[in-house]
């Protein structure tokens, strides 16, 4: 890691400054969003080792202008000094590209006048390729040799540095900032039965997320092993307790993405029409932004360079604001919260999360148990999908253990695949523990694209759902 | 660039080999909002992935890579330095060495393109889409993509294959307002080509469907019922089966099935015949420059032959068939008209199927379907269905009629029996 902002930017930065300058002679708005992501990932399993890029990495650039009714965005990889009459050119015929379906007609963005620099390090030691796959090959092997029913072990580090730059006629902002995300899956089979375990979690330390993931990828398979008892649940309703994990999921499931407002603008969230009024538990509140905690999607700036926001989306169960890209806000005429995010310069920004989670309250956890008649404790995010306009929901545990008379019986179920409506599981919600925990490992899409990676977690929370 | 990359890469006597994959993509985008266009974007890019061999240890005996990007114009010396940095990790592999595939000079592939301005086509089926709005159900939400992307791959060993694709994706949103409430589904199409009556036919579909889910109501006291799936959920089903059958799946033993095992048991339904194929002429070799040829996985039930990576099949001491992006499936005897026939639940949209092979889970929440109880076809919203793979492939069922898309060649439908409903 460099520790520095890129200096492949910084070089290009007078280019992109006058590119700014001569577009902005033409268009009422011109703005450059320029990436530099950079990182590794390094995997080792029983047989194997892979070294290959981040799967974040890019660099490029993205050119956004005001046509006087709509934005249009140009971009590339390749933009220098010599060539900026041909990056005005490409912007300029995309301008003029002839269409029959009418155009939205939105306003000027406004922005106010900022220079900022921001710059936050990889903290502690940086390991080399070497001591990462020796550490690596350590946990692997060790894992494999402490039972003989596991049949694989894979354990993984990705680091990442991210340098970006945003310039426009009023904004002239940098950022640079790191995150490693360690991960760990275990295979294991008993006979003809075979399960899997994994895990991950997300720092901003090499050092201290290779010093975690020994212990991590040990519960693993230790998990691992117990899913080899597993079977799926039979399908019904039950109390559950959720891990942070879950908790996280749910959150961003339910509530979050309905609450993007580029899905108001295009009317597909009924969150729109419920603002100020009860959507969940009063026990619920709820929180959203790249500032708000401390994880993979704390960012300085947003992909339309808007600073860092933390919004308060639900306040003892009542839903008291949304989160907003620029040009969603500016349609609705609200404030931008710092939401602007593409998955790389290749694609459009939307209205994304970032660090999404519900409050922590005061309930005990193991109280939460005892309260439970039958049910389960589910745990470890696996996939969930939104439905914001009609308030489906669907989010699935990798395993629970299930609770009768407020005790574990012992027993665990996998896959825990839950659904139903929105607002019934919000308001079901009948305790939020004092524990919290985000986690800063996964990655998100809108619909069925557009990924980026988001954190989310929160306290253990009971509830009531629909498995099956 | 490439020439750069090539003669540092040969500069470099710690190299090995190597393999360069140049990608060239010009992707033509628009984006509409309550059918007017938003935003427009265009994206031009030339990209490198390279990768960088090792060999090392006694008789060298292992062979360590690493691979890197190259995302902008680099310097000699700063490529130099890439590629040394790439050769230190490589250094630290210690994978068993396998061949580099070998080829024998230059050799192109070209769909023929479009020749109206991607920006047309888009307008065009944007406009496609929109006339089959109604006063009450239109797309709140459309957007249109149109990619001509050209790789090329390079290796130490003589590989020189271009290949050039282009593809349309579409995410629609049609949207019902009614009186009591506003429906609505996410309806993904990709396309080969411009056939504007396809184009029409899919947004008809789309727009009649959201009405039905309008009309949708909840599902009640069907504790069990047959299940036909249809679209990206059969795809994603086949592919979900054959997914552990790849070199590098056996080779980590994520699988214990071996050639000539039944991946059904007990068959009172249809067999299953799952391959891979190419999705055009065009799309002739894979990433490590394989020539690929349609290939079998299951046949009759029963697990023929693996796929994947050259590196793995060596591992394997196979001949790699290669990695590819089309599955292919054989039909069924039985038509959709018969497989509707008896009372079943006809899924229209998932909010994602959801299937764990090694749990022997499928199932999903229920956004819209057709409950059809032997007289009357009811559409049904608000619930799951849930069952197990194995007994399901036992007596599966895989429809008469076929359909020919980007990524899948297959059955129609399929119809799960005895599926739990709630």
């Amino acid at each position: 890691m460099t520790g520095k902002f890129s200096k492949y930017l910084k070089n290009r930065k007078p280019a992109l400054q006058e590119l700014v300058r001569l577009l902005g002679e033409k268009y009422a708005y011109a703005s450059v969003l320029a990436t530099d992501v950079a990182g590794t990932s390094i995997s080792v399993d029983r047989s194997t080792t892979s070294v290959n890029p981040s799967g974040l990495t890019e660099c490029g650039f993205v050119v956004k202008v005001f046509d006087g009714r709509a934005y249009v965005e140009y971009a590339t990889n390749e933009i220098d000094a010599k060539h900026l009459e041909d990056v005005i050119f490409a912007v300029d015929r995309l301008v003029a590209a002839q269409t029959t379906v009418p155009s939205v007609s939105v306003g000027l963005l406004k922005e106010e006048p900022i220079v900022k620099r921001f710059n936050r390090k990889n903290v502690g030691k940086d390991l080399s390729a070497e001591a990462i796959i020796a550490l690596l090959k350590g946990f692997v092997e060790t894992t494999i040799a402490s039972d003989p029913l596991i049949v694989n072990v894979r354990a993984g580090i990705e680091t990442t540095e991210i340098s970006k730059l945003f310039l426009s006629k009023a904004k002239d902002l940098e950022q640079y900032y790191t995150w490693s995300n360690p991960r760990s899956y275990v295979l294991a089979r008993r006979g003809e039965v075979t399960k899997y375990a994994y895990d991950g979690f997300g720092d901003n330390s090499v050092e201290r997320a290779l010093g975690a993931l020994g212990d991590l990828i040990g519960k693993t398979a230790k998990l691992a092993i117990e899913l080899l008892d597993a079977i799926p649940p039979k399908p019904g309703y039950y109390e559950i307790v959720t891990d942070p994990s879950i908790t996280g999921l749910i959150a961003h499931e339910a509530f979050g993405h309905g609450v993007e407002m580029d899905m108001f603008v295009k009317d597909r969230a009924a969150a729109k029409d419920y603002m100020g009024k009860r959507v969940a538990s009063p026990l619920v509140s709820m929180r959203d932004g790249a500032a708000s905690a401390f994880s993979v999607a704390s960012y300085f700036f947003d992909d339309d360079g808007v600073l860092a926001g933390n919004t308060k989306i639900i306040d003892k169960g009542i839903l008291v604001a949304g989160i907003s890209d620029v040009l969603s806000a500016l349609q609705l005429g609200k404030t931008p919260t710092g939401n602007s995010r593409r998955e790389s310069y290749k694609r459009k920004a939307y209205t994304r999360m970032t660090n999404t989670f519900f409050e922590k309250g005061k309930s005990h956890f193991d109280e939460m148990i005892v309260s439970v008649k039958e049910g389960y404790f589910i745990a470890k995010t696996n996939n969930g999908m939104e439905d914001p306009k009609n308030w489906g929901i669907q989010c699935t545990a990798h395993y629970g253990r299930e609770i009768k008379d407020g005790k574990f019986t012992g027993k665990i179920v996998s896959p825990v695949v839950m659904s139903g409506y929105v607002i019934d599981l919000l308001e079901s919600i009948s305790a939020v523990s004092s524990d919290f925990d985000v986690i800063g490992s996964g990655s998100c899409g809108k619909g069925y694209k557009e990924w980026v990676r988001v954190s989310d977690g929160g306290p253990c929370l009971k509830a009531k759902v629909k498995i099956g | 660039m490439i020439k750069q990359i090539v003669t540092a890469l040969k500069a470099n006597p710690s190299v090995s080999g190597w393999l360069v994959n140049e990608t060239v993509t010009v992707s033509s985008q628009v984006f509409y909002v309550m059918q007017k266009k938003e935003t427009t974007r265009r994206v031009e890019t030339r990209e490198y992935q390279v990768t960088v061999y090792h060999r090392h240890g006694e008789q060298n005996a292992f062979v360590g890579s690493s691979m890197f990007a190259v995302s902008r114009k680099l310097t000699k010396a700063e490529l130099a330095r890439k590629i040394e940095e790439a050769v230190f990790a490589a250094r630290f592999v210690k994978n068993k060495a396998f061949d580099l595939v070998k080829g024998a000079g230059k050799r192109t592939w070209k769909e023929k393109p479009e020749t109206a301005d991607p920006y047309v086509i888009l307008d065009d089926i944007a406009n496609t889409f929109f006339a089959a709005a109604t006063p009450v159900s239109r797309f709140n939400a459309l957007e249109a993509f149109h990619a001509r992307q050209t790789i090329r791959i390079l290796n130490s060993e003589g590989v020189d294959f271009t290949k050039t694709q282009s593809k349309i994706d579409i995410e629609a949103i049609p949207s019902h307002d009614g009186p009591e409430r506003k429906v609505e589904l996410i309806r993904m199409f990709t396309y080969k080509t411009v056939d504007l009556d396809l184009v029409k036919k899919d947004a008809a579909v789309a727009i009649a469907d959201v009405a039905l889910r309008y009309d949708a109501r909840k599902l009640e006291n069907v504790p069990k019922a047959d299940v036909i799936l249809a679209g990206d959920d059969v795809e994603d089903f086949l592919r979900e089966l054959i997914g552990d059958f790849s070199y590098d799946g056996v080779y980590r033993k994520s699988t214990d099935k071996k050639i000539g095992d039944a991946i059904q048991s007990e068959i009172q339904g249809d067999a299953l015949s799952i391959g891979w194929t190419l999705s055009s002429k065009a799309d002739a070799f894979d990433r490590d420059g394989v020539m690929l040829a349609p290939v079998r996985v299951v046949e009759a039930g029963k697990l023929v032959g693996y796929y994947g990576s050259n590196q793995y099949a060596q591992y394997l001491g196979l001949q790699p068939v290669g990695v590819f992006g089309t599955i292919e499936a054989a039909a069924g005897k039985t038509t959709i008209a018969r497989m509707k026939a008896k009372p079943h639940l006809e899924i229209i949209a998932l909010s994602g199927i959801q299937i764990d092979i090694y749990s022997g889970y499928i199932g999903g929440e229920v956004r819209l379907a057709v409950w059809f109880d032997g007289k009357n076809r009811i559409p049904v919203s608000g619930f799951s269905f849930s069952g197990n793979i194995d007994k399901a492939l036992s007596d599966l069922v895989l429809s008469k009629e076929t359909v020919q898309g980007v990524r899948y060649h297959g059955p129609k439908c399929i119809l799960l029996k005895g599926m739990d409903v709630l």
